[in-house]
C-alpha cells in the first residue's frame, strides 16, 4: 500500500487524542457518600474487568477511527499483490504515446525533455505485466508508432525506443491521442490504457478535432488516460520571433531594411547579442534590447546584389531551447518583374486603348529594360500556362476572357498570384460583376457614372500603403488632381479601400482572393475615362500597384514553410528538369517534379529540420525557401494535466488521471496497478464510528431510564 | 391546614418544610388521624363498651344481674381492653444515616437519619396521644442516649429534645446494639427500631430475634434512600463509606444497577423472611416514602399488639 498524499499521514498524531480524552474523562467523576457500599463492591468487582475491557475497546476505537480518517486523507492505493487480486488479473492494451514535438528539444540537465520522456517512458514499460501488450507512438504534427502491431514489453520495444528522435514539428496531442485509440481498437486485451508523456505544450484544442476525439473516447470502453508532464521546468527564452522584410519589390543594387523582432520570455530586461548572416556569412551583427516578456527591434540595412534568393539567417545566442534561437528568410532580389497584360479584342486604338497607358507605364523606354518585363496577350487567346510565369496579372479588358480561362484566371489568383484589374467601361464593368467576381467573391462594382457627367477627383485614403509609401505630399497632391469620367463606384465593404472618389464610392480596393491577391480600379487607364494616364502621377501609380503585388503574391514567390510541411516550388514548363535540393546540412536529395497540374512545381520533400532549401534546376539556383519551426513552439507556456484534462473534456466516462511528482514508476504502480482504496479507509471509519456510538452508548452513557 | 390532603401532607418532601420537629410531629400525625376517618379503636381505657346476649357455657362473671332483674334476660357487658402498652424507638444515627447520595439534586431529599427523625417524632406523638408509654434510645455502634418510656405529655418533650440534638457520625454496631438493648429492656412491650440496618445481615437479625425472645413486639422501620435502592446515578461516580470501613468504590453506576437492585432486594427480602418468620413486623421504606405507611405499619401493628 502506498500513499499519494502522505503529508496527511502526519495527522495520526491526533491519535493520541482518545487517549488524553481517555484520562481526562476518568477524572470527572461525582464523590458521593453511600451507605450500602457492602452490596456495590462485589458488583464493581464483577464489572470492572468487563468495564475495563469495554473501555480499552473503546479507546481502540476511537484511535482506530482517527487512524482510518488520516489514512483515507492520505489517499492510500493498493499496490502489489493484493492489487492484483483486486484487478482479478486482468491484462491491458498499452499505448505509449510520446510528444516529439519542438518543444520537447529544450535541453535540460539529464539532456532533452524528449530524452527524459523516453525514459521515463521504459520505466513505464518496466511496470506492465509480461502478459500486457505495448504500441509506442511518437507524435508531433503526425504519429508515427514504432511498431504498427502491440508487442509484449521487452527489449525490442526499449531498443526501438532508444534510437527514436523528436521533430522540430508542431505538437498535435489530438491527432496523437485519435492515433492511439486507432491502435487500441486493434488490441486483444480487455482493458486500454493510454499513457501521455507530454510537456503538454499549450495548444489551442481544435473544436472539430476534439469533438472527434471525445466520440472515439466515448464509444471506447475501459480506457484509462495517464498523463506524465515531463520537462515543464521553468527557464528563460530568447527567441527571434519574426523578419519583415520590405513590402515592395526589392531590386538589384537597392537597400533593403530587414526589420528583426526578438523576445524573450524572463522577467529582467537583457541585451542579447543578434547576428544576420546571408547565405552563410556574416552581414551584420548587433545588441538588442529585449524588456521583461517583451520583445525587441532592430532593423539590419542590407544592401542587395544580384537579382537572385538571397537566404538570410537571424541568430541569438542559444539557450535551453535553441530552436527558436535561428531564424530563415529568404530575399527575393529581381531586376525584372513579368508581367502578363491581358488586353481585350475589341479595344480603340492609340490614346483610347487603356493597355497603351499601361504598357507604357511599366516600360517607359519600349527597350524591355526596365524594372517590368511586360508580356501583352489577348484576354481571349492567351496562354493559360504562361499564368505562373507572371506574378502579376494585369486585365485592362477581359471581356473576351472565355470560361476556360476565366477559371484558370481565378485558380492562379487563388494559388497565390496577384490580378491588377480596370473597369472605366460599362461593358467592363458588367462582365466583372456577372462573371468574373460572382461566386469568387463578394466585392461588386457599384454605380456607374458615365463619361458624359462632370469629372470627379481622386482621394488617397491608405497613405500608409505601401503603393503611396514614401511619396511626396507634392506627388499625392498631384494624383488627387487627376479628373476621372467614366467609371465605378466600388463596394468598400469588402477588402481595403485605398483611393476613393470625391463624390463617394471606391476607386480602388485591394483584396485577399485564396492566397493571392486582386487590386481593383474602378476606372481605367485611357484618356476617354479622364487625364489620369497624363498625370505625372500616372507612371509611379502603376509601376508602384505593380510592384507592390509582385511581393506581395505567394505563388511561386511562397518562400516561408514550417518544419514538416512539404516544400514546393512553382517552376517554369521549360525548366523542369532535372532538379535537386540543396539542404541545409549542404547534403542533397533528388527533387521531384509535378507536371500533372498547372502550373507544374518542383517537390522538395518534407522539412525535417529548420534551415535554407535551394532548389537547383540544371545545376543552377532557381529558387531558395526557408524553413523555421512552428512558432507556437517557442511559446514555453504548459498546461497542468488538470487543466489539460479539462480542456479534453472527457468528463466521467474515462478515468484520466496525472501522474506527477516522484519517479514516474511509483506513480504507475499506483495509478495501474494502485487501487485507491481511501473510500474503504472512510467506509471503516464510518463502521468503526457506528460501533464507537453503540459501545460508547453502553459504556459511558447511562441508559435513558437512568 | 386540616383542608389539606393528606397524603399531601404527610410526604415527607412537604412536612420537611414544616419548621419544628414537634409541629412536624404532631401535623404529620394530626394529618394522618384525619386521613383516616372513622378510626376503629375507641379508646385504650377500661371502660364499658356494649351489651351482648350471654351464650350459654360461658362464665358468668360479666353477667348484668340488673338488667336481668328488670328484663328478665341474661346480658353479658363488654369493656374495652386497657393496653398498657409500653413503646421503646431505638433509633439508628450512625454515619451511613446521613448519607446524602444526591446533594447537588434540584429537590433535594431528606436524610435518611432527617427523615427517621420526623418518624420517631410522629410515632411518640401517636403514642402519647393515645395514652400510650413511649420511650426512645439513639444509638450507632452504642445506645448513646436513653429517654425511658413514660406516657405523660412532657415525655414527648423529652424525646423531641433529644431528636433534635441527635447527630450522625460514627460507625454502625446494629447487631451489638439491638442484643445490648434486648438484654436491659425487660419489660414487655412494644420495640420500634428505625435504621438502615446496615450491618451484618445475621448480626442484625440476631438483635431483632432477641427482643423477640423477651416477649417484645418488634417493628423495624428499614429506612433507605432511593437511590441506595436502585443506584439511578447517570454520571460516573466514586462511592465512599460515609463510616469509612469499606473501601470506595469509582464506577459508572448504571453498569451495576441491576446486580446492586438485585442484591438489595435479596437484602430486604432476607430481613423481610426472617422477620415474618419470627413475627417482627418489617417495613421497608425509603425517604420519599409517606409518612403514612410508615404510621399506618405501626397502627397495624398497635392492632395487634391489643
Amino acid at each position: 500500500m502506498q500513499f499519494l498524499d502522505p503529508t496527511f499521514l502526519i495527522g495520526l498524531a491526533a491519535a493520541g487524542i482518545p487517549i488524553l480524552l481517555h484520562f481526562l474523562r476518568r477524572r470527572r467523576s461525582l464523590r458521593i457518600a453511600f451507605g450500602p457500599l457492602r452490596f456495590l463492591r462485589p458488583t464493581q468487582e464483577r464489572q470492572m474487568r468487563r468495564m475495563n475491557l469495554h473501555r480499552l475497546l473503546l479507546l481502540l476505537l476511537r484511535i482506530a477511527i482517527i487512524v482510518c480518517v488520516v489514512l483515507a486523507l492520505a489517499r492510500p492505493t493498493l499496490t502489489g499483490g493484493l492489487a492484483r487480486l483486486v484487478r482479478s488479473g486482468e491484462s491491458s492494451s498499452v499505448v505509449l504515446l510520446v510528444d516529439s514535438s519542438a518543444s520537447m528539444l529544450a535541453q535540460t540537465a539529464e539532456g532533452s525533455v524528449f530524452d527524459r520522456a523516453k525514459v521515463e517512458a521504459q520505466r513505464i514499460l518496466s511496470q506492465l505485466g509480461e502478459d500486457d501488450e505495448v504500441s509506442i507512438l511518437l507524435f508531433d504534427s503526425s504519429p508515427r508508432p514504432l511498431f504498427e502491431e502491440f508487442l509484449r514489453p521487452g527489449g525490442l520495444l526499449s531498443a526501438e525506443l532508444a534510437g527514436a528522435q523528436a521533430r522540430p514539428r508542431k505538437g498535435d496531442p489530438l491527432g496523437g491521442l485519435d492515433a492511439a485509440l486507432d491502435q487500441l481498437d486493434r488490441g486483444t486485451m480487455a482493458h486500454r490504457e493510454i499513457y501521455l508523456l507530454s510537456d503538454l505544450q499549450k495548444v489551442d484544442l481544435d473544436s472539430t478535432e476534439l469533438d472527434r476525439v471525445q466520440r472515439r473516447f466515448a464509444q471506447a470502453e475501459a480506457t484509462n488516460l495517464y498523463l506524465r508532464p515531463i520537462g515543464v521546468e521553468a527557464f528563460v527564452n530568447h527567441r527571434v520571433v519574426t523578419v519583415q522584410l520590405p513590402a515592395t519589390l526589392l531590386r538589384t543594387g537597392q537597400t533593403a531594411e530587414i526589420s528583426v523582432t526578438v523576445g524573450q520570455d524572463g522577467r529582467s530586461p537583457v541585451r542579447e547579442a543578434l547576428l544576420l548572416r546571408v547565405d552563410g556569412a556574416s552581414v551584420g551583427e548587433t545588441e538588442v534590447s529585449i524588456p521583461p516578456e517583451g520583445r525587441g527591434r532592430h532593423i539590419f540595412p542590407l544592401t542587395l546584389g544580384e537579382a537572385r534568393d538571397l537566404g538570410l539567417e537571424l541568430r541569438l545566442r542559444p539557450d535551453r531551447y535553441d530552436l527558436d534561437d535561428r531564424y530563415f528568410q529568404v530575399l527575393s532580389v529581381t531586376d525584372r518583374v513579368p508581367v502578363l497584360l491581358l488586353r481585350g479584342m475589341l479595344e480603340a486604338e492609340g490614346e483610347r486603348d487603356p493597355a497603351l497607358f499601361l504598357t507604357t507605364a511599366l516600360d517607359p523606354l519600349g527597350d524591355g529594360r526596365g524594372s517590368f518585363a511586360v508580356r501583352v496577350a489577348p484576354a481571349r487567346a492567351f496562354d493559360v500556362m504562361e499564368l505562373p510565369l507572371h506574378p502579376v496579372v494585369i486585365g485592362s479588358d477581359l471581356r473576351d476572357l472565355g470560361a476556360a480561362r476565366l477559371a484558370a484566371l481565378r485558380d492562379y489568383v487563388d494559388g497565390g498570384g496577384t490580378l491588377l484589374l480596370f473597369a472605366g467601361d460599362p461593358r467592363v464593368g458588367l462582365y466583372l460583376n456577372q462573371k468574373l467576381l460572382a461566386g469568387w467573391t463578394a466585392l461588386r462594382l457599384g454605380d456607374y457614372r458615365g463619361a458624359e457627367q462632370s469629372f470627379e477627383h481622386l482621394e488617397i485614403v491608405a497613405g500608409d500603403h505601401p503603393i503611396f509609401e514614401g511619396l511626396e505630399p507634392e506627388a499625392l497632391e498631384t494624383l488627387t488632381e487627376a479628373r476621372l469620367q467614366g467609371f465605378y463606384r466600388l463596394d468598400e465593404s469588402e477588402g481595403r479601400t485605398l483611393l476613393r472618389f470625391a463624390g463617394g464610392g471606391g476607386a480602388m480596393v485591394e483584396l485577399s482572393v485564396g492566397r493571392g491577391r486582386i487590386l481593383v480600379c474602378g476606372f481605367d487607364t485611357s484618356t476617354s475615362a479622364g487625364d489620369l494616364p497624363w498625370s505625372p502621377m500616372f507612371l509611379p501609380l502603376v509601376q508602384r500597384m505593380v510592384g507592390y503585388l509582385a511581393t506581395v503574391g505567394q505563388g511561386r514567390g511562397q518562400r516561408q514553410f514550417e518544419v514538416g510541411e512539404t516544400l514546393s516550388v512553382e517552376v517554369p514548363m521549360n525548366r523542369a528538369a532535372p532538379a535537386t535540393v540543396l539542404l541545409p546540412d549542404r547534403t542533397r536529395r533528388p527533387a521531384t517534379l509535378d507536371s500533372d497540374r498547372l502550373p507544374p512545381r518542383a517537390i522538395l520533400g518534407e522539412a525535417d529540420v529548420p534551415g535554407l532549401y535551394t532548389l537547383e534546376l540544371g545545376h543552377e539556383d532557381f529558387a531558395t525557401v526557408a524553413v523555421n519551426p512552428p512558432p507556437s513552439e517557442s511559446e514555453r507556456r504548459f498546461l497542468s494535466p488538470e487543466d489539460f484534462a479539462a480542456g479534453l473534456g472527457l468528463g466521467d466516462r474515462v478515468a484520466v488521471r496525472a501522474l506527477e511528482g516522484g519517479r514516474v514508476e511509483d506513480s504507475v504502480r499506483q495509478a495501474r496497478r494502485g487501487r485507491p482504496i481511501h473510500s474503504w479507509f472512510f467506509g471503516a471509519a464510518f463502521l468503526l464510528l457506528l460501533v464507537e456510538g453503540l459501545v460508547s452508548r453502553r459504556v459511558l452513557r447511562p441508559p435513558p431510564t437512568a | 391546614m386540616s383542608s389539606a390532603p393528606p397524603g399531601q401532607l404527610l410526604d415527607p418532601q412537604v412536612i420537611s418544610r414544616l419548621g419544628s420537629i414537634d409541629f412536624i410531629a404532631r401535623a404529620l400525625v394530626e394529618g394522618f388521624l384525619v386521613g383516616l376517618h372513622r378510626s376503629p379503636y375507641h379508646g385504650f381505657s377500661v371502660e364499658f363498651a356494649e351489651y351482648r346476649q350471654y351464650q350459654p357455657g360461658e362464665s358468668t362473671q360479666y353477667v348484668d344481674w340488673r338488667v336481668y332483674a328488670k328484663t328478665d334476660r341474661h346480658y353479658v357487658k363488654v369493656f374495652h381492653e386497657e393496653t398498657n402498652l409500653s413503646a421503646r424507638i431505638l433509633l439508628d444515627v450512625s454515619g451511613t444515616m446521613a448519607a446524602h447520595p444526591e446533594p447537588d439534586a434540584p429537590t433535594p431529599r431528606l436524610t435518611k437519619l432527617d427523615y427517621s427523625k420526623l418518624l420517631a417524632a410522629a410515632l411518640s406523638y401517636l403514642f402519647i396521644k393515645q395514652n400510650d408509654a413511649v420511650g426512645l434510645a439513639t444509638f450507632d455502634q452504642e445506645v448513646l442516649e436513653i429517654v425511658p418510656p413514660r406516657s405523660q405529655r412532657r415525655q414527648l418533650h423529652r424525646i423531641l429534645k433529644v431528636l433534635d440534638r441527635a447527630r450522625a457520625g460514627r460507625t454502625t454496631d446494629v447487631g451489638r446494639v439491638l442484643n445490648e438493648m434486648a438484654r436491659r429492656m425487660w419489660r414487655r412491650g412494644l420495640v420500634v427500631v428505625i435504621s438502615d440496618l446496615i450491618d451484618d445481615v445475621e448480626a442484625v437479625l440476631a438483635g431483632l430475634k432477641h427482643f423477640r425472645h423477651r416477649q417484645h413486639e418488634v417493628l423495624v422501620f428499614h429506612v433507605l434512600d432511593p437511590r441506595e435502592v436502585d443506584l439511578a446515578f447517570d454520571r460516573p461516580a466514586e462511592f465512599f463509606d460515609p463510616e469509612g470501613e469499606v473501601e470506595s468504590v469509582e464506577t459508572q453506576p448504571w453498569h451495576l444497577g441491576r446486580d446492586y437492585q438485585e442484591s438489595v432486594k435479596r437484602w430486604r427480602r432476607t430481613l423481610s423472611l426472617e422477620c415474618g418468620q419470627h413475627r417482627i413486623d418489617y417495613v421497608p421504606l425509603t425517604t420519599d416514602t409517606p409518612f403514612e405507611m410508615a404510621l399506618l405499619a405501626y397502627l397495624n401493628q398497635r392492632n395487634r399488639v391489643r
